[in-house]
C-alpha cells in the first residue's frame, strides 16, 4: 500500500473457507459471463486449486482481498507456483501407497503432511492452470494501401483493487514510421508493442471511456469500442458492501457481482446501470469537467454500464430490492444449489 | 548323570526373534546400513539441489540490490521515465531497453513470483530433511528393539553356556569316577559329546548377540547424529522461510497498490519500498542457502567417511567371525574323526 499499510484481508478457514469456494464457483458458472469478461474456466480452475478440498489443509486458509472479496495476489500466486512445482514435486515423493503405510501410525507427521502434498500435486498436475493474466492482439483487417491495422486487444489482469478484469479495445491504427506504434504488424500476424502494453496495463483499472479517450488521443489511432468486464467485488462477510448488501451476507453466503463498462462509438444511448459504482466523470471539477464532455462529443462514444448478481435463491429477491432502491436494472442470478453445497 | 544334567541338556532354550547366525546379522547390519546410505544420498541430491539454488538466488539478489541502489542514490530528479528506462533493466525478463515504458507494477509481480517460488522451494527442501529425519528416528526405534531384543538373548544364551559348562564339569568328574570301558562310560562321553555340541552351538549365539548389540549400538548412534543435524538443519530452514514468507506477503500488498498509485514519485517510492522488501525476503533465504551449504561441507563428507569406515570395520568383524567359525568347525570335524579312528582301531583290536 502506498505508505506501507497493510492490504485489508479476510481471512477464511475450515467450512467458510470451503463454503466459499463452492459459493463462488457456483456463481460463476450461474453468471453466463460472456467473452467481454474474464475467461470463467480460469478463474474456476484456479479456485479448484485453492479449495481445501484440494489443499487438504496444507495452507491455514484462504485470504481474500476485502475490497473485492476475491482471494488476495499472494494467494492467487500461491496457487500458480504450487501448479508450476506440482510435476516436480511429485516426482520426488514416494509413492502415494507408500507414504499411506508410512502415515498410517502417525497422520500427523511429516509423511502425514508429505501423503497430503502428495494428493495436493497430484490434483494439480491434473488439471494444468490456464492463465488468469494475459495479453492478446488478434488482427481483424489489413489494410496495406492505406497502411492501416484494426485489431481486438485483449488484456486480462487482477486489477490494484483486487478485481479480475478484462479490458478489450477495438481500435485502427494508421502507419506512420516516424510514430512509435501500438501494433506491430508482420505478414497475416499481428502483436501488441510495449508501448500498447504499457498504455492498456497502466490505465485498465480506469473507466473505459478514459482509456477510450486516452486512447484515442494518439495521433493515427481510431478507437472503435473499449469494454472493461470486472468480475467482482464478491460480497461475504467482512468484504466492504453497502449497507444493505453487507447484512444480506453477514450470516455467511456470497453475493457475487460482474460488471461490465463499454465506452464505444457504436454504442446506440448512455446507460447507467451499475448500482455499485459512480462514474468516474461526475467527481472531476467543473473545468475538468467541461473539457471531458468537449473531448467526449468530438470523439462522438457513448457509455453503457452494466453489473449482474449471482447468489442463492433465498437471497435472490434481497439483491433485486436493493438495484430498485438504487434505481437499476440489474440480472439477478440463481445459482444452483448442488453445486453450492461443500461435500 | 544326574536327573538336572539331563534337565539341562534336553532343555529347549527359547531366544526371541529369528535365530542368529552370522549371515542373519551380517545382512541385519546391511539392511540398516543401506538405509543410512539412502538417507545420505538424498543429503546428496539435496546438496546439488542447493548449488543450484544458491546460483540463482545469487542473481535475483544482485539485480534487487542494483534495483534498490539506483533509487537510494536519489536519482529521482529526471523525468519518470528516464528513470525508469535504465532501473526496469535489471528486472526479469527485461533485456532490451526498448521494454522500458512497462508498467512497474508488471514488472514487479514478476519478481515477486519468482521470489515465492524461491521460498516456496526453499520450504519443500525443509520438508524433505523433516521426513528423512523422521525415518532416521523411526530407524532408530527399529535398532533399539533389535538391540534390546540381542540383549536380552545374550543374558539367556550367558545363562545356559554356564549351566551347560558346571553340567560339563559334573559329567567329567563322573567320568573320571566311573569304570573305563564300562557301559556307564560310554553313555557319559555320548552326554559329553552332546553338552560340546550345545555348548558350541550356544557359545556362538552368546557371541553373535554380544556382537549384534554392540554393532547395533554404534550403528544406532551413526544414525542418531545423522537425525539430529538433519533435525537442526529443518528447524533452521524453517525459521528463514517463515521469516522471508512474511515479507513476501508484505510486498504482495504493497505490489496491489502501486496500481493504484498515479503520482510518479510516489510509484517510485514504493518501488523501492517493494524491493527492499523482496530483498530482505531474498536475503532470508539465501542466507539459510549458503548455511546449508557449510552444513553439508562440515558434516555431510564427514558422515559419509564415517560411514564407510565403520562399513570396512563391519567386514573386517564379520570376516574374523567367520575365520572363528570355521575353525571351530574344522576343530570339531577333527575331533570327531580322531575319536572315530581311535574306535575304529580298537574294534579291530578286538577285546
Amino acid at each position: 500500500m502506498p505508505g506501507g499499510a497493510r492490504l485489508p484481508t479476510v481471512m477464511l478457514t475450515g467450512a467458510a473457507e470451503l463454503a466459499y469456494v463452492h459459493a463462488l464457483t457456483a456463481a460463476i458458472r450461474a453468471a453466463r459471463l460472456n467473452t467481454s469478461y474474464p475467461p470463467g474456466a480460469h478463474l474456476l480452475a484456479h479456485l479448484h486449486g485453492l479449495s481445501p478440498a484440494v489443499h487438504l489443509g496444507l495452507y491455514p486458509g484462504l485470504a481474500l482481498d476485502a475490497r473485492s472479496g476475491l482471494p488476495t495476489y499472494r494467494e492467487w500466486t500461491r496457487v500458480r507456483t504450487d501448479a508450476a512445482l506440482a510435476a516436480r514435486g511429485l516426482a520426488e515423493l514416494p509413492s502415494r501407497a507408500e507414504l499411506e503405510a508410512r502415515a498410517a501410525s502417525r497422520p500427523g507427521s511429516i509423511h502425514g503432511k508429505r501423503l497430503l502434498k502428495q494428493r495436493y500435486y497430484a490434483a494439480l498436475a491434473a488439471a494444468p492452470l490456464p492463465p488468469l493474466e494475459a495479453i492478446d492482439v488478434a488482427l481483424r483487417r489489413l489494410d496495406a494501401k492505406a497502411a492501416s491495422a484494426e485489431v481486438l486487444v485483449t488484456l486480462d489482469k487482477l486489477d490494484a483493487t483486487g478485481a479480475l478484469l478484462r479490458v478489450r479495445v477495438e481500435l485502427t491504427e494508421r502507419g506512420g514510421f516516424w510514430r512509435r506504434k501500438l501494433v506491430a504488424v508482420q505478414a497475416d500476424l499481428a502483436a501488441h508493442t510495449e508501448e500498447l502494453k504499457a498504455i492498456v496495463y497502466q490505465n485498465a483499472g480506469i473507466d473505459a471511456e478514459l482509456l477510450f479517450a486516452q486512447l484515442a488521443a494518439r495521433p493515427g489511432v481510431t478507437v472503435a469500442q473499449v469494454s472493461r468486464g470486472t468480475i467482482g467485488p464478491i460480497f461475504c462477510a467482512g468484504v466492504r458492501a453497502p449497507a444493505a448488501l453487507a447484512e444480506l451476507v453477514a450470516s455467511g453466503g456470497v453475493v457475487a457481482s460482474f460488471a461490465l463498462d463499454t465506452a464505444g462509438v457504436g454504442v446506440a444511448r448512455d446507460v447507467d446501470q451499475d448500482p455499485l459504482l459512480d462514474p468516474m466523470a461526475d467527481a472531476l471539477s467543473a473545468e475538468a469537467r467541461a473539457t471531458y464532455l468537449e473531448a467526449r462529443a468530438r470523439l462522438g462514444y457513448k457509455v453503457v454500464k452494466e453489473r449482474k448478481f449471482a447468489t442463492d435463491s433465498t437471497r435472490v429477491e434481497a439483491v433485486r430490492a436493493f438495484c430498485r432502491a438504487c434505481k437499476t436494472r440489474n440480472p439477478v442470478y440463481a445459482t444452483s444449489a448442488t453445486e453450492r453445497e461443500p461435500s | 548323570m544326574t536327573g538336572s544334567q539331563s534337565e539341562v541338556l534336553s532343555r529347549k532354550v527359547e531366544y526371541s526373534g529369528e535365530r542368529i547366525s552370522v549371515k542373519s546379522l551380517e545382512e541385519g547390519i546391511n539392511q540398516v546400513r543401506s538405509r543410512q546410505n539412502v538417507k545420505v544420498g538424498e543429503l546428496e541430491t539435496l546438496r546439488a539441489r542447493n548449488i543450484k539454488l544458491q546460483e540463482s538466488l545469487g542473481q535475483e539478489i544482485k539485480k534487487l540490490r542494483k534495483f534498490s541502489d539506483y533509487l537510494s542514490r536519489g536519482q529521482l530528479g529526471g523525468s519518470f521515465l528516464s528513470n525508469l528506462k535504465e532501473i526496469l533493466s535489471y528486472l526479469p525478463l527485461v533485456n532490451r531497453l526498448a521494454f522500458t515504458r512497462r508498467s512497474v507494477e508488471e514488472l514487479l509481480r514478476q519478481q515477486y513470483e519468482i521470489s515465492a517460488r524461491r521460498v516456496k522451494e526453499a520450504a519443500e527442501f525443509a520438508d524433505k530433511l523433516k521426513a528423512a529425519e523422521a525415518d532416521l528416528h523411526d530407524e532408530i526405534n527399529r535398532l533399539n528393539d533389535k538391540i534390546i531384543e540381542s540383549a536380552k538373548n545374550e543374558d539367556l544364551a550367558a545363562a545356559y553356556v554356564l549351566e551347560l559348562k558346571s553340567a560339563g564339569e559334573a559329567l567329567s568328574a563322573q567320568l573320571a569316577a566311573s569304570e573305563a570301558g564300562s557301559t556307564t562310560v560310554r553313555e557319559l562321553q555320548a552326554e559329553q559329546d552332546r553338552l560340546r555340541r550345545l555348548l558350541g552351538e550356544h557359545s556362538t549365539q552368546l557371541q553373535l548377540y554380544h556382537t549384534a548389540e554392540d554393532r547395533l549400538a554404534r550403528l544406532k548412534e551413526n544414525s542418531r547424529k545423522l537425525a539430529e543435524t538433519i533435525g537442526n538443519l529443518a528447524g533452521d530452514i524453517t525459521q528463514y522461510v517463515t521469516a522471508a514468507s512474511e515479507k513476501l506477503d508484505l510486498v504482495a500488498g504493497q505490489i496491489q497498490a502501486i496500481g493504484t498509485a498515479a503520482d510518479a514519485s510516489v510509484v517510485m517510492l514504493d518501488l523501492k519500498k517493494s524491493l527492499d522488501v523482496m530483498t530482505e525476503s531474498m536475503n532470508q533465504t539465501t542466507r539459510f542457502v549458503s548455511e546449508t551449504q557449510v552444513f553439508f561441507r562440515q558434516n555431510l563428507d564427514r558422515l559419509m567417511d564415517e560411514l564407510e569406515l565403520y562399513d570396512g570395520e563391519t567386514q573386517k568383524v564379520m570376516e574374523k567371525n567367520l575365520a572363528i567359525s570355521r575353525e571351530v568347525e574344522e576343530r570339531r570335524i577333527a575331533e570327531a574323526v580322531e575319536v572315530a579312528l581311535a574306535r575304529a582301531s580298537g574294534t579291530a583290536a578286538g577285546p
